[in-house]
């Protein structure tokens, strides 16, 4: 099976790659068509990665990869090619574009894709984000002391959901961008785990008695009602709800059929993915200052 | 009178159990309580003061462990009142947060007064945190009477405030027999 990719890998079509292969049965061998590629975003690269992960485990999965040079110099320096290693033969010229990377020092990931199984593996992101992106938060958003350390929390409750409740590993990437319609610049952020999903951490709970729920509704209690699946806990989505509305951005949550969308001024909205994937992807969006 | 507290530094805390000025994650702030709870239960004073100023952040699983618990577990302390100093902007922003979660409230020096970090908690309870925060020490039937209000009513409102942590209670004996005498933590 052909899986393509449209012109811009990210989250709507991350998600129409999603539905192609989870609407069939298992194939024998997949290929990415990523040849169209001519723009790139943090959870259209994370997420890729975890369909690969997900493709490789049963199938033959081979790589079309992006004819655009600067979006494969992009991903290279992202260290996308790093991990997607682990699921598909890279070929050597891809590795030898690191020659080309490394002498370009515009346009910096902000954090660069990384793969996130324990807190050691969170720690060394939060430090990163502290210490040398801070930088980039202050200059291009406009971010005092405080606001670093708002986004720091942000990421740190999200990232901690990882070990705590997912059960398994994932990845985090961000990067800021002008916006395409109105002066100013934004950061995304993504982060995604290969986990069990928040649907059966309550079912799995030791301290609920959920015996059946459905995506939506695991969806609505993690998020809305902010009931925690293990013994204490709960704050984290209500204090990055609290933050997302601070700063006037957007929270994207996917589990499962299921997503929650925050737009700040908008309000907040449960809906229904065309088909299920494994783990947690979520998206949070802050604008500048 | 001048307070007299015991000040406990939670940023040097943090960097020697941590290695980090970053208060987050749940299970280290559970550690960091753990750390916290002896030196406040031996404390020589009768009230101990949290200082955050070498705390860069604290995230809302943290401010909920550390904090929110400890106002939740007041039979933990031994007597001991608590209130937090030296509290930033995000600082304030995030323990809220975990505070308003539970309903929970406490006490913190705001520059050079004192004020109480907790929007959920009862306005009527807020009012009598401050009336006893004005006269240091007061027992129910006192304030029944100046207050024209039953006592069960005053006594159960001040024992609320004590199992919030925003009073603290000693026994006193008077001519009535046994009788709880509530103090001001600030």
């Amino acid at each position: 099976m052909i899986i393509k990719v449209e012109r811009t890998l990210d989250r709507f079509n991350i998600q129409r790659a999603i539905d192609q292969v989870m609407q069939f049965n298992v194939e024998k061998k997949y290929i990415l068509d990523l040849s169209q590629i001519k723009f790139v975003k943090p959870y259209g690269m994370v997420v890729l990665l975890q369909l690969m992960d997900y493709l490789s485990e049963n199938s033959r999965l081979e790589i079309i990869y992006p004819k655009d040079t600067s979006v494969l110099t992009y991903m290279h320096r992202a260290h996308f090619f790093n991990y997607a290693e682990r699921y598909v033969p890279i070929d050597h010229w891809i590795k030898d574009l690191k020659m080309l990377v490394y002498r370009d020092e515009n346009n910096q990931t902000m954090i660069d894709i990384s793969r996130i199984e324990d807190k050691k593996d969170i720690r060394n992101t939060l430090e990163f984000v502290n210490n040398q992106a801070r930088s980039i938060l202050e200059n291009e958003l406009n971010y005092n002391s405080n606001d670093v350390t708002d986004f720091l929390v942000v990421l740190s409750e999200l990232l901690d959901n990882i070990p705590r409740h997912s059960l398994s590993y994932g990845y985090v990437c961000a990067q800021t961008y002008r916006y395409w319609n109105k002066p100013g610049r934004y950061v995304s952020v993504c982060i995604s785990d290969k986990g069990i999903g928040i649907r059966k951490s309550y079912e799995e709970s030791d301290y609920l008695d959920f015996v059946r729920l459905t995506d939506e509704k695991a969806l609505k209690l993690a998020i809305i009602k902010e009931k925690s699946s293990k013994k204490r806990g709960g704050n984290g989505y209500k204090g990055i709800k609290e933050k997302i509305i601070k700063f006037g951005g957007t929270l994207y949550v996917r589990s499962g059929t299921a997503d929650f969308t925050l737009i700040t001024g908008e309000g907040l909205k449960i809906g229904q993915q065309v088909s299920s994937f494994f783990g947690t992807q979520i998206e949070f969006i802050l604008p500048q200052k | 009178m001048e307070l007299r507290f015991l000040v406990i530094d939670v940023g040097k805390i943090t960097q020697q159990e941590l290695g980090s000025d970053l208060l987050f994650f749940r299970d280290d702030g559970a550690l960091i309580r753990d750390a916290i709870l002896p030196l406040i239960r031996n404390a020589k004073e009768d009230v101990v003061a949290l200082d955050f100023e070498k705390v860069k952040g604290i995230d809302f699983s943290c401010s909920d462990e550390v904090i929110v618990m400890l106002q939740e577990k007041v039979e933990w302390l031994n007597g001991k009142g608590l209130f937090l100093k030296n509290l930033s902007q995000s600082h304030k922003e995030n323990i809220l947060s975990a505070l308003d979660k539970k309903k929970q409230a406490i006490w913190y020096l705001d520059g050079d007064c004192f004020d109480i970090l907790g929007d959920k908690l009862p306005p009527y309870l807020r009012e009598l945190a401050f009336i006893v925060e004005d006269k240091k020490s007061v027992y129910a039937r006192q304030l029944a009477d100046e207050f024209s209000n039953e006592l069960s009513n005053v006594s159960m409102k001040l024992g609320q405030l004590y199992k919030r942590g925003l009073v603290r209670r000693i026994e006193q004996r008077s001519d009535e027999g046994m009788q709880f005498v509530y103090l001001s933590i600030v």
